[in-house]
């Protein structure tokens, strides 16, 4: 069933009464009282902010904000289950469900209108009023976190547990692996290019060594010229630095600027998508070896 | 009302000059009091001491006996009305809540204006010739006509004293010979008046006693004609000076002579 | 009574507000819906939609609103400049220094109360600083070092908000850019009482002091001749103000532009007196806040703007409108 064993988390326990939303009773939303501990609770899991989601029943109505956690979703094939999206989601299959905004700091209004029975929302501080009007009304919510690799493969065995998709989820990851390790090893004797990966803006943000991106890379056969920056997700940096570096190449998201100092480097334009978090890893790492190596990709 | 002052200095800046330095004066009650000099012989600060808005480094100031730091700033106000040599509206105000301000210091922050009050305020509109203007904004008023608006808010305050820093400085002679006059009938009613002004001759005409300042200490003390001596004159004024019983008035009167 | 009558209009503007503020959202519910849900009937969505997601909110928006529109007209009046408003003090930089600060270490998830109250903190230290500076010379406070004081903590604040920026990651910034432009996106019942707590107590004091900022802005030498205690209510009025504004910005965040033109309309309409002006701007700025928030949630839904755009955007051509009808007059 998944990890059942709850982490010591801070001071909250997510009890849901969700029979109460599925029912469409006007009956108080709370949190669930001692006796129903004693009953099945069908669901237990540890989502990636250390808090044990125990739920009685499966959730049918679930509304994800993370963009990478719809596509795992669909992926293992419970689309139906959700009657909501974001504006970030742009699959065909979601495009009738109502939207509730962004991913950080969605419509609060819609989102409870929709009366999911669980939320899959972004692990960390950037949006704290969600989870905590989730907790007031009652609604049980998953935090995840599509940072690294591993992460993003925590994120698919945390829902695949959730979704009764074990099997599934254990066959996404197995695939995800297979296609990492071929394009790990098509590359594996070829030099490896000095890469600064560029989202945009100015000063450019660029990839720190702890994303999924930086991890990609690296499958991809190339090495993060500016991974000893010292932060670990994204952040600017000063063109002056990037300049300094030995780069033999920069990777740059399809539509971002490049800075006039940069563009006498060679300049490679990553296909838009690359940079979504999700089961299109696999996808994602063939793109970049095969723009840092084409000749092993004929 | 009683004003008075014993070895007074006033220093506005460590290090620099002395403004008022050991002035002692006395101001009776119900006496019309000038206060004379050139510029920058202490006069405003004379008044500003009295009023308990400039600390002296030496010396008292005294209200009624007693020193004037030890006055509640709305028991003063209820006693003397003070006119400054000017003041400046940051909002647009009109005449009437202008001068209705002088019965704050009795109306306290919350008790609202009464019949009494009122009448106190149209009186003094009216005794500074200002009820015209009553709705005008304060701003679209000439210096003159604010200046009277001025000393009507400083009588709507019913005062046992009047304070006048160059009441007169912008007013025609119509409206300066009814404001002295309006001070003189005060006077006379036991309304302490201390007016500081450098109009000599009409210092001379109106007041009961004078006093003349120079460089911050006190030149001269008394009655109209115990000062206004030619040789005292001349040395405060550093101009000749010639003082000669006005036809008219029979108050002294001060010509400055040409200099050869 | 030009006053009075202006005041009940105004008050029921308010009141009007509110109910709009619970009738119209993102979600759309019928009129019959969200009576139902104010009657406590209704299913607990709709009731959770109406009285935990927008009554609050309307509610902040009336003690937010109003509280800088008074705080303004104080400072206007102590300032003697018709360009002051809350933040002149310091205010923002310092709420806004103390709100980033706690998203850059963390710490917004050890309890729900430490982001409004290190915004709080900040914004007592920014006056702290300012008053402090001061009051240095002679236990006086001089309005001029006060505003070149309050201009300088204010940029030390900005500073120090650009270094922290600086040195953070992306999430970070982003969560502080957001918050510096100001929501009331937050409200909670209790974060509302706490709200009260401060600005109504406080709007009570200041409404008190009318008579003395009446005498205050024409001057402190002659506010002082006509009984006032210049020095007192300096410290008063600037500390209640200072108080209600910080309050404001804790919770809300920096909320630009009701302050300042709020008292300037309501001066323009009804006058200088305070004792009209500062109840009046509070009304005033308690609708016109209120309203900005409903417009924010509804013009592009699910999308909310910032607040203080719309309160720029409406506030603006309003004012401008005002102020050519006076005068022409």
């Amino acid at each position: 069933m998944g990890r059942a064993h709850p982490l010591a988390g801070p001071s909250l326990l997510l009890l849901l009464i969700s029979l109460v939303f599925g029912c469409g009773e006007g009956a108080a939303p709370g949190v669930g009282d001692a006796a129903s501990a004693n009953l099945e609770e069908v669901v237990v899991v540890t989502d990636q902010a250390g808090h044990t989601l125990r739920l009685l029943e499966p959730p049918t109505r679930i509304i994800s904000l993370v963009p990478a956690a719809t596509g795992i979703i669909l992926a293992l094939g419970e689309g139906e289950r959700l009657v909501g999206r974001t504006d970030y989601d742009e699959q065909p299959e979601l495009e009738s469900l109502p939207s509730v905004g962004g991913g950080l700091h969605p419509s609060l209004e819609r989102l409870i209108s929709l009366e999911p029975d669980l939320v899959i929302r972004f692990e960390g501080d950037q949006d704290r009023a969600t989870p905590e009007t989730l907790d007031r009304i009652g609604i049980a919510h998953l935090a995840v976190r599509p940072d690294r690799i591993e992460d993003i493969r925590e994120m698919a065995r945390i829902l695949a547990a959730t979704l009764d998709r074990g099997g599934t989820g254990e066959a996404l990851l197995r695939r995800l692996e297979r296609e990492l390790d071929e394009v790990r090893d098509r590359v594996r004797d070829e030099p490896r290019p000095q890469v600064v990966f560029l989202l945009g803006g100015d000063p450019p943000w660029l990839v720190g060594p702890e994303t999924f991106l930086h991890e990609l890379l690296e499958i991809a056969g190339g090495e993060n010229a500016m991974a000893d920056l010292g932060a670990p997700l994204y952040a600017p940096v000063s063109v002056e630095e990037i300049a300094q570096r030995e780069v033999d190449v920069i990777l740059v998201l399809e539509g971002a600027r490049v800075p006039s100092a940069l563009q006498q480097l060679p300049i490679v334009r990553v296909p838009d998508g690359v940079e979504s978090p999700g089961v299109g890893l696999g996808e994602s790492a063939r793109e970049i070896s095969r723009l840092l190596h084409p000749d092993r990709w004929p | 009302m009683t004003f008075e002052t014993r070895t007074l200095s006033v220093r506005y800046r460590a290090g620099g000059p002395r403004a008022l330095d050991g002035v002692s004066m006395s101001v009776p009650r119900g006496c019309l009091y000038a206060v004379l000099g050139p510029n920058g012989s202490g006069k405003s600060t004379l008044m500003k001491a009295l009023l308990g808005t400039v600390k002296p480094e030496s010396g008292e100031a005294l209200v009624e006996g007693r020193p004037v730091e030890d006055w509640p700033r709305r028991e003063l106000a209820r006693r003397v009305g003070a006119v400054s040599q000017s003041e400046s509206t940051a909002f647009p105000l009109t005449v009437r809540q202008l001068v209705e301000m002088g019965r704050y210091p009795h109306l306290g922050p919350l008790r609202p204006m009464k019949a009494e009050d009122r009448s106190a305020v149209e009186g003094a509109m009216e005794r500074c010739d200002v009820t015209e203007f009553r709705d005008r904004l304060v701003e679209t008023l000439s210096g003159g006509e604010f200046q009277r608006v001025r000393i009507a808010r400083a009588l709507a305050q019913e005062p046992s004293a009047l304070v006048l820093d160059e009441p007169t400085a912008s007013l025609d002679i119509r409206h300066e010979m009814g404001i002295l006059q309006l001070l003189r009938d005060s006077a006379r009613r036991g309304v302490t008046v201390l007016l500081v002004t450098h109009h000599l001759n009409l210092a001379a005409r109106f007041a009961d006693r004078v006093l003349l300042l120079n460089a911050g200490e006190v030149a001269a003390e008394g009655g109209v004609s115990q000062v206004f001596q030619p040789r005292i004159l001349e040395a405060v004024y550093g101009w000749p000076l010639s003082v000669t019983p006005d036809p008219v008035t029979g108050a002294p009167s001060v010509t400055p002579l040409p200099l050869e | 009574m030009r006053g009075l009558v202006a005041g009940i209009t105004l008050l029921l503007v308010v009141i009007l507000s509110v109910l709009l503020s619970a009738r119209f959202g993102a979600v759309s519910l019928s009129t019959g819906q969200v009576v139902g849900a104010l009657l406590g009937g209704g299913s607990a969505t709709e009731r959770f939609i109406v009285l935990e997601l927008r009554l609050p909110r309307a509610i902040l928006g009336v003690l937010v609103g109003g509280g800088l529109a008074l705080a303004g007209a104080v400072f206007q009046a102590l300032l003697r400049n018709p360009l002051a408003e809350p933040y002149i003090l310091g205010i923002s930089g310092g709420a806004a220094a103390g709100a980033v600060l706690t998203l850059a270490l963390g710490l917004t998830t050890a309890a729900s109360w430490f982001l409004p109250g290190a915004a709080f903190g900040g914004a007592l230290l920014a006056i702290a600083l300012v008053f402090g500076v001061a009051m240095s010379a002679d236990r006086r406070l001089d309005v001029r070092v006060l505003l070149l004081s309050g201009v300088v903590v204010g940029a030390f604040f900005s500073a120090c908000i650009a270094l922290i920026l600086a040195l953070s990651e992306s999430d970070v910034v982003r969560s502080a850019v957001l918050w510096m432009m100001g929501s009331l996106a937050g409200a909670t019942w209790k974060g509302v009482g706490i709200v009260a707590a401060y600005t109504l107590p406080a709007c009570f004091l200041l409404m008190g002091l009318a008579r003395a900022l009446n005498v205050m802005s024409i001057g402190e030498e002659t506010a002082s001749y006509l009984g006032t205690e210049v020095e007192g209510v300096k410290r008063l009025a600037y500390g209640v103000a200072s108080l209600v504004a910080a309050a404001g910005v804790a919770f809300a965040g920096v909320i630009g532009f009701v302050g300042l033109v709020v008292p300037h309309g309501v001066r323009l309409v009804l006058g200088s007196d305070h004792r009209i002006l500062l109840p009046l701007s509070f009304l005033c700025g308690a609708a016109f806040l209120t309203l900005a928030d409903l417009l924010a949630r509804v013009l592009l839904a699910p999308t909310e703007i910032p607040i203080g755009v719309i309160t720029a955007f409406v506030g603006v051509p309003f004012f401008l409108l005002l102020l050519r009808r006076s005068l022409r007059a």
